[in-house]
C-alpha cells in the first residue's frame, strides 16, 4: 500500500514536466456528470420514533445522478463560477402488509434535485504549475420535486384522512461540496491536445466530492426532508 | 420456432421465369374476392390463418372456402396460348416424385391472363399437408409451383412458402403474491423463450368459479383443440359469453375467456389489479407465438388479494407531516386539482409563501376565505373564464420564480453576450 502511495506520488509530480501547455481556446464553461451513493434523510423527521423510509425501501444507499454545467466568470487565482445542476434519486420498493412484511405490491419515491450553486476551484497549480490536482468547493440553494407512486404506478395518496392529497411536491434547501479532481489531460497530453482542436474542449477530469444537502424548506415543519449526504464521482470537461 | 413467418406470398415478390417466359406476380388475399369486400392479407396475417385452419381437413373447394385464401396471380410476358399448372408441395419439380404427392390447385391457359388478375383459391391444409390433409404441429415449408408443362415438370415460377404450427412450452415457476386489489404474477421465461413465444398471457378466474374478470379482447390465440373441432376464433369471446367451467385448474386446457393480462414475451412478471381484496383466485400462464400457438397451461396458482400500505400512506401512518393539500380557488378554476397549473400554484405556495412570515401569513387569510370564494367560482361560469384570464399571468410568473435556478444562467449569459457585441461593433 505505502509503495503504492508512492508511486501515485511519484506520478504527480513527474507528470507534469511530462506535460505540454496546449491550451488554444480560453476557458468559460464546465460540464460534469456525477453519481454517488445516497439516502434522503426523510426518517429524521421522526426523531428515531419512526423510520418510514427504511421499512419500505431499507437501510441501503442507493445511486443518485447529478448533472451540473457552471459557467466561469472569474479566472484568477483559480475560478470562480456559477452553475445549475440537475440530478435524478430513485428508490423503488414493496408496499407492506398489516403485518409490517412485504407485499407483491410495489411503491417507489422519486427525487430530482435542481441547484443554483457558486463554484470555486482552485486550479492555480494547474494553470501556473501543471500540477494535475485541483481541489474545489461548491455551495448554493437547491429546489427539491419529488413524488410518491402506488403499486399502480401512480402518484401516491397521502391517505383517505387527508382527502385524497397527491404525494408529491417540493422542497427547498442549501448544500455544500467539497471535491478534488484529477486533470487527465496530463496522462496523454497528444490526444488532449487533439481533443480541443477538434472539439473545443480544454480540459478533462474525474473527480471525487463529498457533497452534504439540507433540504427541509429552511427548517419549515410539514416538510419532507429529502437531504442527505454521498459522495460522488464523476467526469468532468472544461470548454 | 424461430422458423421464421410463413408467407413470404404476402409480400409482393416476382421471379423470372425460364426462358420464354415472362413475369408472374402474386400477392394474397383472404376470404372473398376483391370486388366482394375481401382484403389483402399482410405476411403474418397468413401465417396466422395457416395455423388456425392447420387441422381443417376440408375437401378440395372451388367455392369461397372461408379457411382458405387467395393467390392474386398476375403475368406479364409473350402469351401464346400456353396452359400453366398450379402445384403446392415438396420437390414436386422433380418428375421423380410423383404428382400426387403434391396437390393440383387450379390450371389457366396464359392467355386468360391478360387484362386481368386471376385469383387462384389456396385450401390451407393443401398448403400445409400437400397430398394428405394431415393435421402436424410443425415447423416446416411447402412451395408454390407454376408448370408450364406437367411432363417434364418446367416451372414458371416458383415460391417457397414456411409456415409453423409447433406450440411453446408451458411457462415454469409460476408464482403469485397478493397486492392491493391485485396479483403480482411472475414465471420463468428460460423455458420458453428459445420457442419464439411473442407473448404471454396470464389467465385469473375466482378460484372454482368462471372468471368474471376476463378481458376478452386479449384472448388472441389459436387453440388447436378447438381448430380441429372446427370451433374457430381468432377474436375475443363474447361479452355475457360463460367461459367454460373447471377450464382453468392444474391439468386443464387455456380457454382464451380467462385472459386477464397479457405481456410481452420480455416481460417475465405482470400484476393485475381490479380485484377483491380477500377473494381467493386461480392464476395461470401461457405462452403464445407469433403466429398465435399457443401452449398448454402452465401450473395454476391460487392467490388472494390483501390491503397494502404504500411509501406515503407508511409515512403518514407513522406521523410524518408533509402534506398534499391544493389551492382551492384554482382547483374550482381549471376544474382538476391535479391541473399543471394548479400544481404550478400549490408548489409556488409551498416554495415562495410558506417560507417567510408574510407568506404564511397570506396563506393561513387564504386558507381562511378561500373555499368559500371556489364555490362561488364553481357555480358560475363566467367568473371561471374571467379568473382563468386572470390567473394565467400569475401562473406563468410563478412558473418562471420556480424554475429560476434553470434558466437565469442563460439569460445572463445571452444578455452579458449581446453586451460584449454592441460593445465590439462600437469599437469597430
Amino acid at each position: 500500500m505505502r509503495s503504492l502511495a508512492l508511486a501515485f506520488c511519484l506520478m504527480i509530480v513527474a507528470l507534469p514536466a511530462a506535460a505540454q501547455e496546449h491550451e488554444l481556446s480560453p476557458i468559460r464553461w464546465m460540464w460534469d456528470l456525477r453519481g454517488g451513493l445516497f439516502i434522503p434523510d426523510i426518517d429524521s423527521e421522526f426523531g428515531g420514533s419512526a423510520t418510514p423510509y427504511a421499512d419500505v425501501f431499507g437501510n441501503d444507499e442507493k445511486m443518485s445522478w447529478r448533472t451540473e454545467l457552471s459557467w466561469q466568470f472569474y479566472r484568477g487565482i483559480g475560478s470562480l463560477g456559477v452553475g445549475t445542476d440537475l440530478g435524478l434519486f430513485y428508490r423503488s420498493g414493496k408496499a407492506l402488509l398489516e403485518d409490517g412484511t412485504k407485499s407483491g405490491d410495489g411503491t417507489s419515491f422519486v427525487l430530482i434535485p435542481m441547484g443554483l450553486k457558486l463554484v470555486y476551484r482552485f486550479d492555480w497549480l494547474q494553470t501556473t504549475y501543471h500540477f494535475p490536482l485541483t481541489p474545489y468547493g461548491k455551495a448554493g440553494l437547491v429546489y427539491n420535486l419529488w413524488w410518491i407512486t402506488d403499486g399502480d404506478g401512480d402518484v401516491a395518496t397521502w391517505g383517505s384522512g387527508d382527502g385524497g392529497g397527491k404525494a408529491r411536491g417540493g422542497t427547498y434547501g442549501w448544500e455544500v461540496a467539497l471535491g478534488l479532481s484529477l486533470l487527465l489531460d496530463f496522462f496523454d497530453s497528444d490526444s488532449a491536445a487533439n481533443l480541443e482542436r477538434e472539439s473545443g474542449i480544454n480540459n478533462s477530469y474525474i473527480f471525487v466530492e463529498w457533497m452534504y444537502n439540507k433540504s427541509d424548506n429552511f427548517g419549515e415543519d410539514g416538510t419532507l426532508r429529502v437531504g442527505g449526504a454521498a459522495w460522488m464521482f464523476g467526469l468532468g470537461v472544461e470548454f | 420456432m424461430k422458423r421464421t413467418l410463413l408467407l413470404i406470398l404476402s409480400l409482393v415478390f416476382c421471379a423470372v421465369p425460364s426462358v420464354g417466359w415472362g413475369t408472374f406476380t402474386i400477392k394474397a388475399r383472404y376470404g372473398t374476392l376483391p370486388s366482394a369486400g375481401g382484403t389483402a392479407l399482410t405476411e403474418l396475417l397468413i401465417a396466422r390463418h395457416t395455423n388456425l385452419a392447420r387441422c381443417l381437413c376440408d375437401e378440395w373447394s372451388e367455392q369461397n372456402d372461408p379457411y382458405s385464401y387467395y393467390f392474386e396471380m398476375q403475368y406479364q410476358g409473350a402469351y401464346d396460348g400456353s396452359e400453366v399448372y398450379f402445384y403446392i408441395g415438396n420437390d414436386c419439380a422433380n418428375v421423380a416424385v410423383a404428382l400426387s404427392e403434391c396437390s393440383e390447385i387450379g390450371a389457366l391457359n396464359v392467355n386468360s391472363f391478360q387484362d386481368q388478375t386471376h385469383y387462384i383459391p389456396v385450401p390451407v391444409n393443401h398448403l400445409v399437408d400437400p397430398g394428405e390433409g394431415i393435421c402436424k404441429a410443425q415447423a416446416s415449408s411447402s412451395t408454390f409451383y407454376v408448370f408450364s408443362n406437367l411432363e417434364g415438370r418446367t416451372v414458371a415460377f416458383d415460391e417457397g412458402v414456411s409456415y409453423d404450427t409447433k406450440a411453446p412450452a408451458a411457462p415454469q415457476d409460476v408464482r403469485v403474491v397478493g397486492g392491493e386489489g391485485s396479483l403480482s404474477v411472475s414465471w420463468s421465461v428460460d423455458t420458453v423463450t428459445e420457442d419464439g413465444v411473442e407473448y404471454f398471457n396470464v389467465l385469473c378466474a375466482e378460484a372454482g368459479a368462471p372468471s368474471a374478470i376476463a378481458s376478452a379482447d386479449k384472448a388472441d390465440w389459436v387453440d388447436s383443440e378447438d381448430v380441429c373441432g372446427k370451433v374457430l376464433t381468432l377474436g375475443a369471446t363474447e361479452e355475457g359469453e360463460s367461459c367454460p367451467d373447471g377450464a382453468l385448474v392444474s391439468g386443464g386446457r387455456a380457454h382464451p375467456c380467462y385472459v386477464c393480462a397479457s405481456v410481452a414475451s420480455t416481460a417475465s412478471s405482470v400484476r393485475i389489479t381490479g380485484l377483491e381484496n380477500g377473494t381467493a383466485y386461480s392464476v395461470a400462464v401461457v405462452a403464445v407465438d407469433e403466429y398465435r400457438n399457443a401452449s398448454p397451461l402452465s401450473e395454476v396458482v391460487d392467490a388472494t388479494p390483501v390491503p397494502t400500505t404504500d411509501f406515503a400512506e407508511h409515512y403518514r401512518l407513522s406521523g410524518g407531516a408533509a402534506d398534499g393539500d391544493y389551492c382551492f380557488i384554482a382547483t374550482a378554476v381549471y376544474g382538476d386539482r391535479d391541473h399543471p397549473f394548479v400544481q404550478v400554484l400549490r408548489t409556488f405556495r409551498d416554495v415562495a409563501l410558506l417560507t417567510n412570515p408574510p407568506g404564511r401569513a397570506f396563506v393561513r387569510w387564504y386558507y381562511r376565505n378561500g373555499p368559500a370564494w371556489a364555490s362561488w367560482v364553481e357555480d358560475s361560469p363566467l367568473a371561471t373564464s374571467a379568473l382563468k384570464v386572470i390567473l394565467f399571468p400569475i401562473v406563468l410568473f410563478a412558473a418562471l420564480l420556480l424554475t429560476l435556478p434553470l434558466w437565469a444562467p442563460f439569460v445572463w449569459w445571452e444578455l452579458r453576450r449581446r453586451r460584449l457585441a454592441r460593445r465590439e461593433v462600437t469599437h469597430a
